[in-house]
């Protein structure tokens, strides 16, 4: 089948793909986890290696005088420390993806001079055990000079807010406007325009089961530094690592067998890895390091924290939006980690699921005395499409058109695909006004809406929610020039090798790092369909390892995009071997090419298939026999083959910011029914619903999981989970006594469904999946909002207390600014 | 930063209740967990405490300033100190006066601001921890001037 379109190159879509992919056979990797035998980064060790303790600082601002590691040293069993002073000497600034002025931040992996937050390191002990580690670590005397702290991510801007960075000379990182369409004419030319002052996306993370880990050893004698670790990106880490410490990624070693979770915040723990790495080195031993919760959730990395204002929509009356204009202030924390390719990566999704045609953004990306942000599920793209069902559900409110009706009419329609937006992203596939359907059904809308009017007057106050998300997968990194032109950065890619085992095994190695997402599994069902023999005939080669030349520069698991590029990559190096198999089989039955095929691990005659040679045979004869074979054969094949897949991107344009910033739009549509106690504000879901779309689906039941565990996070962060600094910069909540997590007690039974709609821009009809964690923040912010009584205040934040709630709901009763004007003419 | 307030009726007198307070030995002994208190001068002290937490015992140095006395009426101390990686401030004064049906009646109000790890553990707790600090005192101070 070809895919092509007027919008990228012609994709051959891979005709045997069907027997096992498409199937929801058990995940190979569950039996060793269930079991216990897997192998995460605390159950790794080394000989010697020592444990590490970080100190960190308990201001949230302040100048370092002195440290002094004299005590510490001399506890006996403490191998060693490091000081921020030395790292000051040790490494050199990271690399900012940034321009400036964000671009002339210094930033270490210890503090070095100043701390930016509570619970930035200061200084490192290596001990022989973790508690000795952490006792000398008490004993490490660290002198402050508090400073001024600022921790509102718009009010950082302010002249008078303390400069985290004298070298930036303010708190602005980064700044630009994106205009798309023409939103001044739209202003002047609607029927309506809604005003809306302020909505505030909060703090929130993830929280895996598993926290950041390492065991590094740089080895004195080869110069090799092995990083035994979960970051889950290691390539960008090594880039990072590299220059900063001198060493090439040649003598980088990661690896990893089982992470367990990542949701994209351990992308950014390479300065953890650079601070072992050079603890190591000094020491002259392995060391090792695994996060505390409370370190986890203080200073780890944090979502992004984005702030909304002077919203203004112009909205035809037939309900016609015909966009939007806003002010972004995205709160990074002290340093840009990641920052700020959040500044561009919301653009993947600038009309949302709708046909907003006029859109002006204007982005600032500002500091705070707050943990460093990183990508966490969604990244940055989740803050963007909350909003935007925001301004369609206040819309709706205020203009009194009906919810669903408005979501059709403005819905982009399964006829238009693949859509152009505003800023040239081009939509696959989808179906929007379908899922909105199915999703409604499986809630029993009218039946919701009756028991919404039965309530009135009980103390109950029933409220219906939709939440409409997209997950942009497979990112064309070439968007980071959109932030800075001078960025070597462009497409994306993924690797991958197929091989042929001497006693004929199938052996399969990728350059992805799973954290819970079954990739062991899939590859095995598309390599098992392509090499035509079962998947438990397929061995994919745990984790992820530097050494088996499985990488490319943006290998790694994030960013929904394995069953796009990882999967690309498996199938390219299986269809390679598949070829190789042919030639040999055809060779040795004295056959052509074409009359050859594969099936149950044999090579035989589709004519005739008692004509057979078992995989065995063929890698026999490769490997030990080849003197059998003609030379010309013998010289084309090993058996051994790599694959990289690349995405037929183009790089973006700097100046208009327009272009291809990923392949893939897979979605999600959510509904919910709440019930909200009118005494408490206190929410109760009685009703949840999800419908998926991520187009071919490798394994169905995999989909399923990943989109039950998105939306327990999602209905977490809307109503449990949030970062509260007060305002001398102390995080008040990094335990999980008071950072809820949402348990099975919390997350109701989800009402599952999907539709399929395949991407013509892959091979495999595939979208990546899995962030579709925006979805709730939505859909239960809907619900509230349907709930409220007429003349509360809009809702305007993602997290919602019951003490939120209770306010609200007594917003309507004040009589106050309600955060929302409507301008008609 | 927690804000932190009590009172309590004790049944002593004033003027023997403000002698174990005003007595940094006394006071010391009167502290749970703590167990060394050093007198530098009138107005200034620093004690070693190991108050017994829901998470452990967690070990303190902190110094005291008096800042601010009338005898047998009020005081008022601020104090610093060190836990760990962790820092501890905090500004507390206590009213004396008779009470109604005899004994003392103590009011204390405070802020105490918790930074670091401790922090984020304690913030909520640290109210009825300093209270129970405040309470066990006055007992001691009961028990010694009866």
């Amino acid at each position: 089948m070809s895919g092509e379109t007027t919008y990228y190159p012609a994709v051959e879509q891979n005709e045997r793909l069907g027997a096992y992919s498409g199937q929801s056979i058990p995940r190979v990797e569950d039996k060793r986890l269930l079991k216990g035998q897997g192998a995460f980064v605390d159950d790794l060790w080394m000989h010697r290696q020592g444990h590490v303790h970080f100190v960190r600082s308990p201001y949230a601002h302040a100048r370092i005088v002195s440290i002094d590691v004299a005590r510490a040293e001399a506890q006996p069993g403490v191998y060693a420390t490091l000081t921020g002073e030395e790292v000051g000497v040790l490494q050199q600034p990271y690399f900012q993806m940034g321009p400036e002025p964000g671009g002339l931040m210094k930033d270490y992996c210890m503090a070095v001079g100043k701390a930016r937050y509570m619970g930035e390191p200061v200084a490192a002990v290596l001990a022989e055990s973790a508690e000795l580690a952490r006792d000398a670590a008490a004993l490490v005397e660290v002198v402050y000079e508090p400073l001024g702290v600022t921790v509102d991510g718009v009010a950082t801007i302010e002249a008078d807010a303390p400069v985290l960075h004298e070298e930036i000379g303010s708190n602005v990182a980064w700044q630009g406007v994106y205009d798309y369409g023409d939103v001044d004419w739209a202003l002047e030319n609607a029927d309506h325009v809604v005003r809306i002052d302020r909505l505030h996306f909060h703090r929130f993370s993830s929280t895996p089961l598993e926290t950041t880990g390492a065991l590094v050893n740089w080895d004195p004698g080869t110069g090799v530094v092995e990083f035994r670790t979960n970051n889950q990106m290691p390539m960008f880490a090594a880039m990072f690592i590299g220059p900063a410490i001198g060493i090439g990624v040649d003598h980088m070693q990661f690896s990893s067998q089982d992470i367990g979770g990542g949701f994209g915040i351990k992308i950014t723990s390479y300065t953890y890895l650079t601070a072992l790495a050079l603890l190591s080195r000094k020491a002259g031993r392995p060391v090792k390091w695994s996060e505390s919760r409370w370190e986890h959730l203080a200073a780890s990395a944090h979502g992004n924290e984005r702030t909304f204002l002077d919203v203004e929509v112009p909205v035809m009356s037939d309900g016609t939006i015909l966009g939007f204009k806003v002010r972004a202030f995205d709160d990074a924390g002290a340093y840009l980690r990641y920052e700020p390719l959040g500044a561009v990566i919301w653009s993947q999704v600038v009309p949302g699921n709708y046909r907003f045609k006029h859109v002006r953004v204007d982005y600032t990306e500002t500091l705070t005395n707050k943990c460093p942000v990183g990508p966490n599920r969604g990244y940055s793209r989740l803050q963007h499409l909350w909003l935007i069902e925001r301004i369609v559900d206040i819309v709706a409110k205020e203009l009194g058109f009906d919810p669903v009706e408005l979501r059709k009419l403005n819905y982009i329609q399964p006829e238009e695909f693949p859509y152009e937006t505003p800023n040239g992203c081009i939509y696959d596939s989808g179906d929007y006004p379908a899922m909105l359907e199915r999703v409604l059904e499986l809630i029993d809308y009218r039946g919701a809406r009756e028991r919404q009017r039965a309530a009135a007057g009980t103390g109950r106050r029933i409220g219906i929610g939709i939440g409409s998300t997209l997950d942009s997968g497979t990112n064309n990194f070439g968007q980071s020039r959109i932030i800075n032109s001078a960025l070597p950065f462009s497409g994306n890619g993924e690797a991958a090798v197929v091989r042929l085992d001497l006693y004929g095994e199938v052996t399969v190695t990728i350059g992805t790092t799973p954290q819970g997402q079954g990739h062991e599994t899939t590859a095995a069902q598309v390599t098992a369909d392509i090499l035509g023999m079962s998947p438990d005939q397929v061995h994919v080669v745990a984790g992820y390892n530097k050494a088996a030349n499985t990488y490319v520069g943006f290998s790694g698991t994030y960013a929904s995009q394995f069953a796009v590029t990882g999967l690309g990559a498996v199938m390219g190096a299986a269809e390679k071997l598949r070829g190789e198999i042919v030639k040999v089989g055809a060779c040795m039955l004295g056959a052509e090419e074409s009359d050859i095929e594969l099936a149950g691990g044999f090579v035989r005659l589709a004519a005739n298939p008692e004509a057979a040679i078992p995989f065995i045979g063929i890698a026999a004869t490769v490997f030990a026999n080849v003197a059998e074979l003609p030379g010309e054969l013998a010289d084309s094949v090993t058996l051994n083959c790599r694959h990289v897949y690349r995405p037929p991107f183009t790089v973006p344009d700097h100046e208009t910011k327009r272009g291809k910033l990923t392949l893939t739009y897979a979605s999600q549509i959510h509904a919910a029914v709440i019930e909200i106690d009118e005494e408490t504000g206190q929410v109760k879901i009685l009703d949840y619903a999800a419908v998926d779309e991520c187009g071919r689906k490798i394994n169905p039941k995999i989909v399923e999981g990943q989109v039950h565990g998105a939306t327990g996070h999602g209905i977490g962060a809307a109503l449990y989970e949030t970062f509260e600094y007060d305002a001398d910069g102390q995080l008040r909540n990094a335990t999980f006594m008071d950072y809820h997590v949402a348990t099975a007690l919390d997350v109701p039974d989800i009402r599952y469904d999907d539709i399929e709609c395949p991407s013509p821009f892959t091979p495999n009809g595939a979208k990546g999946m899995g962030e579709g964690g925006g979805a709730p923040l939505s859909t239960i912010c809907s619900a509230i909002e349907d709930a409220l009584p007429d003349g509360a205040h809009v809702v305007f934040d993602t997290h919602n207390s019951s003490e939120r709630v209770y306010d609200l709901l007594r917003s309507a009763a004040a009589q106050g600014p309600r955060g929302v004007e409507v301008v008609s003419r | 930063m927690s804000a932190v307030s009590g009172s309590s009726t004790v049944a002593a007198e004033r003027e023997r209740l403000w002698e174990v307070l005003s007595d940094p030995a006394r006071l010391g002994a009167a502290l749970p967990g703590v167990n060394d208190v050093s007198v530098d001068d009138s107005a200034h002290f620093s004690a070693v405490a190991c108050p017994a937490t829901a998470l452990g015992e967690t070990r303190l140095q902190m110094e005291f300033e008096i800042l601010e006395e009338r005898r047998g009426e009020y005081v008022r101390i601020a104090g610093s100190g060190l836990a760990g990686e962790n820092r501890i401030e905090l500004n507390v004064e206590l009213s004396l006066e008779d009470a109604a049906g005899g004994g003392t009646a103590a009011r204390w109000r405070g802020d105490v601001t918790l930074r670091g790890v401790l922090g984020s553990l304690l913030q909520r707790g640290i109210g009825s921890i300093f209270n129970e600090q405040v309470e066990a005192v006055l007992a001691a101070g009961a028990s010694d001037g009866s």
